[in-house]
């Protein structure tokens, strides 16, 4: 008892299990050490079998609505989940002779069970024209038509010369009917082929844009494949990704560089989302341990009593991990952060019951120093261990699995951690008796004066959180975890903000073709949803007026591809750059005269290979659009039964067919996600994938984090009246922790840093360390007369403080989520700290001075 | 205006009763080239001449419904009516515009080669001070009837080239517009 405790001890605390427990380890500290080291050693044998799975839609129950029906969907279309998808964005002519390449190079590589590329397949190359709508299908073949003498004078004569003299005389003729503009985006193509070269650089004449007067848009291509996947494997897609790595590694650099590669899909997501959080790991790790070292040392002033806090928290963490290994086998994203919990909490029993060792070690010898500590503390300890670990049940009961998970590993962590404090520390005194006293320092305090309005700014600041809690939200969205600046990340943008490639699209199952066309229709007229598509959708529509214009064109196309070049204009000498410039006049406005110009500046470069580089340039392209036009000479009408295998196993599955609703909006952003939700589920409830399970999760998170949090502090109440039997007291214990939580809610709303599910383990850490601080703070403020003269506050801040510092260095990581978690696990200790500072005394001494209950 | 389209789809899909054959279709190519030389040569050119060589070798409501499609209804029944009596005039007026300036002797068919369900005949038109200008003549079966339904120069279709055209005088000016430059354009 210190001369600073004015009360008595909590009653029959002297015969109060913690203290006998405390009493017998410091009488027999080598056995007990003995028998800590096997249960280590078995730990860390249960741990080898400890795994890790990252997708976070499993972290949910699969018995709720939204996960049965995305579950149906995967067991039907299981390829609609696992696909790595390769993205090639660029110049339309460039993109598609990248993808041609890397589909020659990844088919049947290693890991790469079918690949698909609508730009390349046969079917769509034969096809394609029939899935243009008819008045772009009619512009385009009216320039095809018009272009199919200058194609064929084009072919005959791949080389500088013939480009200059099909464009002469496509100029001719132009200027002979009045239609120079019609040429345009020819010249402005050779402007920039020809620019480049003068500069120095290289630019592949982009055919395609340019006979379709459409230069200059970007196209994006995608790849899909399907993973040989390895399950043996902790990245089962593992070989895959390197097959494409590689053939993407190997792409001639003249095809590579005018695109932009990407690869991503949900297994790259993964593995990518893990390098992330493992990036800049090492500098957190070096920085947590300096931080709780210096933490630790300050907190309990000696190097050797800072070692033994440390090494009883890492005894925990093993023991922990054990627990885990035998209770849940498999750990998720929310589970896998017990470790952050169990560092704030493992820490948070040795440094309450080394700070108080030392406050009795002042006065009494080691050993009966450690008896005192367990009469005083023991009952402190025993309720903040039973109280967090109830807290922590609570969580365990929700349809959050993830949580649940967390919740269930908590309980026995903080039952671990009590064991290990109370067990290591007096085995460990009683061999070293110096680890009982260290440097005695208490906190520097506010001066009373400013003191006293403390509470009451606590108060209302909890009151005014309280209020902005309400705007507080979880983001279910698994990319708004992952770093946006990774390669994956940037890739799965870019098919997000493709309507033909968005891969967050919702799905119905039905096995009636009626049906699915109806759901479709049904689908299509609301204003959330761009398109409806099934498997009879991807035939072409119209095809009757399609191949009727078609077939007008078939001899223009013939013609282009097969035909000899006729001089239609009159007979001209082979033209020049120097020629053709002053045909075209450098004078003339537009991209004519800006031809003329570029191709005065080349031909001062003559004297070099220029020729042959700007031939190259020219005519890379060429021959691909002259294939491509070849296979349109066989389009036909065509039916389900034409199309590619791979597209139909996407939409059928035995008898099974699947309606796919694609969103009109960007549904990253969370309003139009959830209004694209609600409207499909309004006209078709059982529609499920992921937007569904993102906003049902954002919604079952969200209810279990509310309805767990209550229980929680319910259950921390309940063990708090029927242990220390005053309102008072509760009261001083849960008001802080309530009002530190909706303190770290509004500032989730005004950081704009929602809850995902990497950081909401703050919660629960909240409340835990938030009842610990609070039960230490309330016992101590009973018994003594100025509880900041004790070592109850050094305690409670410095344990703050290790986890602080163990975990908000993780803000520096890249992965959002883990930077998040430190973020808030900052913001929420800190908050816990001060609310229990400032109210807890303030709430005891309010008891103190009404009449007992 | 879709109705119209799949009833014109539907008469045009239906009309050619077989594949045509190579022969027939040269004959009818060798028919015109016949006619229109002599008229295009004569010592008075004899447009009436020329006029009912195109109407005896065109199929006219391919060409109808080629070059107006859709837009067809765009016009009223009347304007359809004079526009099917302009037509020939004015495929007419092409045809000697295309070929008879210039022209250096007779035509020549050459070859006759597939194209889908039509033959393309190819004549090499003698042009004065230039190359013979190579012309391809899209022949269909109708029956027994083969009938041109495309004129084709370097691989440019007139049908596509004139469709185009036509839409844009239709958006630009009307049905009104469209018939005073055909009125404007034919013998």
């Amino acid at each position: 008892m210190t001369e600073r405790d004015t009360a008595k001890p909590h009653r029959d605390s002297a015969f109060h299990p913690v203290a006998r427990w405390i009493e017998m380890a410091a009488a027999h500290p080598r056995a007990v050490l003995a028998g800590v080291g096997l249960l280590l050693a078995l730990s860390v044998l249960a741990a080898f079998s400890l795994g890790i799975d990252t997708d976070t839609r499993r972290m949910l129950s699969p018995d709720l609505p939204f996960q049965e029906r995305a579950q149906a969907l995967n067991e039907a279309f299981p390829d609609t989940k696992n696909t790595v998808v390769v993205a090639v964005r660029g110049p339309a002519d460039a993109a598609d002779l990248a993808v041609s390449r890397l589909v020659e190079a990844l088919d049947g590589a290693p890991g790469v069970a079918e690949v698909f590329a609508p730009s390349v397949d046969p079917y769509f190359l034969r096809n394609g024209l029939l899935y243009l709508d008819t008045a772009t299908l009619e512009r385009q073949l009216t320039r095809l038509s018009k272009s199919a003498n200058l194609m064929a004078a084009l072919r005959a004569e791949p080389t500088l010369a013939g480009f200059l003299s099909a464009l002469d005389e496509a100029r001719r003729l132009a200027e002979r009917s009045g239609e120079t503009a019609a040429l345009d985006p020819l010249y402005a193509e050779a402007v920039t082929t020809i620019g480049a070269l003068v500069r120095g650089q290289e630019h592949a004449f982009a055919w395609t844009g340019a006979l379709a007067g459409e230069a200059g848009s970007p196209v994006l291509r995608p790849i899909t494949i399907q993973p040989a996947l390895d399950f043996t494997a902790l990245n089962p897609a593992r070989q895959t990704m390197r097959t494409v790595d590689a053939a993407i590694a190997a792409l001639d650099p003249a095809i590579s560089a005018p695109v932009e590669i990407g690869v991503t899909g949900d297994p790259v997501l993964r593995a990518e989302e893990l390098r992330s959080v493992a990036d800049r790991i090492g500098l957190s790790l070096g920085l947590s341990l300096a931080l709780v070292a210096l933490v630790l040392w300050l907190a309990l002033g000696t190097l050797a009593r800072a070692g033994l806090a440390f090494a009883a928290l890492v005894i925990t963490l093993v023991l922990t991990t054990g627990a885990a290994a035998l209770t849940v086998g498999t750990l998720n994203l929310v589970s896998v952060a017990f470790v952050v919990l169990m560092t704030g909490l493992g820490i948070d029993f040795a440094i309450h019951l080394m700070a108080h060792l030392d406050e009795d070690a002042r006065r009494l010898p080691p050993k009966e120093a450690l008896g005192a500590t367990g009469r005083t503390l023991g009952p402190a300890l025993a309720l903040t261990a039973a109280s967090t670990a109830a807290a922590f049940l609570a969580f365990a009961a929700t349809d959050f699995i993830g949580m649940a998970q967390l919740g269930l590993i908590g309980a026995l962590g903080v039952l671990i951690a009590f064991g290990v404090a109370i067990t290591l520390i007096p085995a460990a005194t009683a061999l070293a008796p110096g680890l009982a006293e260290g440097r005695g320092a208490v906190l520097p305090m506010l001066p009373k004066a400013h003191a006293r309005w403390l509470p009451g700014v606590a108060a209302a600041l909890g009151l005014v959180a309280a209020v902005l809690a309400t705007g507080a939200r979880f983001d279910a969205d698994p990319m708004g975890l992952r770093n946006p600046d990774a390669r994956s990340v940037q890739v799965y943008g870019w098919l997000l903000a493709d309507a033909q490639t968005a891969p967050l699209t919702l799905a119905v199952l039905t096995d009636d073709a009626d049906e699915a066309e109806t759901l479709a229709r049904r689908l299509e007229a609301l204003a959330e949803v761009r398109r409806a598509t099934w498997l009879d959708r991807l035939v072409p529509k119209d095809q009757d007026a399609k191949l009727l214009l078609v077939d007008l064109a078939w001899p223009s196309l013939d013609f282009a591809v097969n035909g000899d070049p006729v001089a239609l204009s009159e007979a001209s000498p082979q033209a020049t750059p120097n020629s053709l410039a002053a045909a075209l006049g450098t004078e003339t406005p537009g991209p004519a005269g800006a031809l003329a110009r570029a191709l005065t500046e080349f031909a001062a470069l003559r004297e070099t290979d220029a020729d042959t580089r700007l031939e190259a340039a020219l005519f890379r392209h060429f021959p691909a659009l002259i294939e491509r036009l070849s296979a349109q000479l066989d389009v036909a009408s065509v039916t389900v039964a034409d199309l590619p295998e791979p597209l139909v196993a996407r939409y059928r599955a035995g008898d099974l067919l699947r309606v796919e609703v694609v969103p009109a909006n960007d549904i990253a952003a969370p309003e139009a996600r959830a209004a694209f939700v609600a409207a499909v589920a309004a006209v078709v409830p059982e529609a499920g994938g992921p937007p569904a399970q993102i906003e049902g999760a954002a919604q079952t998170v969200a209810r279990a984090m509310v309805e767990a949090g209550l229980i929680a502090l319910a259950l921390c109440a309940a063990l708090a009246w029927l242990s220390l039997r005053r309102l008072a007291l509760v009261a001083a214990i849960l008001v802080p922790v309530a009002l530190a939580g909706a303190v770290t809610m509004a500032a989730t709303v005004l950081l704009d840093m929602p809850f995902n599910y990497a950081n909401v383990i703050v919660l629960p850490l909240l409340i835990g360390i938030g009842v610990d601080s609070g039960i230490h703070l309330a016992l101590r403020t009973e018994r003594a007369s100025d509880v900041f003269a004790t070592s109850t506050p050094r305690a409670v801040f410095w344990s703050a403080l290790t986890t602080i510092g163990a975990f908000a260095t993780l803000a520096l990581s890249e992965h959002r989520g883990t930077a998040s978690m430190g973020a808030m696990l900052a913001i929420a200790l800190t908050a816990a700290v001060v609310m229990t500072f400032a109210l807890t005394p303030a709430l005891v001494r309010l008891g103190t001075r009404r009449p007992r209950l | 205006m879709r109705p119209i389209l799949l009833l014109c789809l539907g008469l045009f899909l239906a009309s050619p009763a077989n594949a045509t054959e190579p022969e027939p279709a040269r004959a009818t190519a060798e028919r015109l080239v016949e006619e229109t030389y002599a008229a295009l040569t004569a010592s008075t050119p004899d447009d009436a001449r020329l006029k009912a060589a195109i109407e005896a070798a065109f199929a006219f409501d391919i060409w109808e419904q080629f070059l107006l499609g859709e837009r067809a209804a765009a016009l009223s029944p009347a304007q359809q009516e004079r526009f099917r009596a302009l037509l020939p005039g004015f495929l007419a007026d092409l045809y000697k515009t295309q070929f008879g300036q210039g022209l250096a002797g007779r035509p020549e068919i050459r070859d006759v080669r597939a194209a889908r369900r039509d033959q393309l005949v190819r004549a090499a038109i003698p042009r004065e001070g230039a190359d013979p200008l190579p012309v391809d003549w899209r022949v269909r079966a109708f029956g027994e009837a083969h009938k041109v339904i495309d004129v084709m120069v370097g691989g440019v279709s007139f049908l596509v080239l004139k469709r185009e055209e036509f839409a844009a005088i239709l958006k630009r000016e009307g049905g009104d517009g469209l018939l005073a430059h055909m009125e404007a354009n034919s013998l």
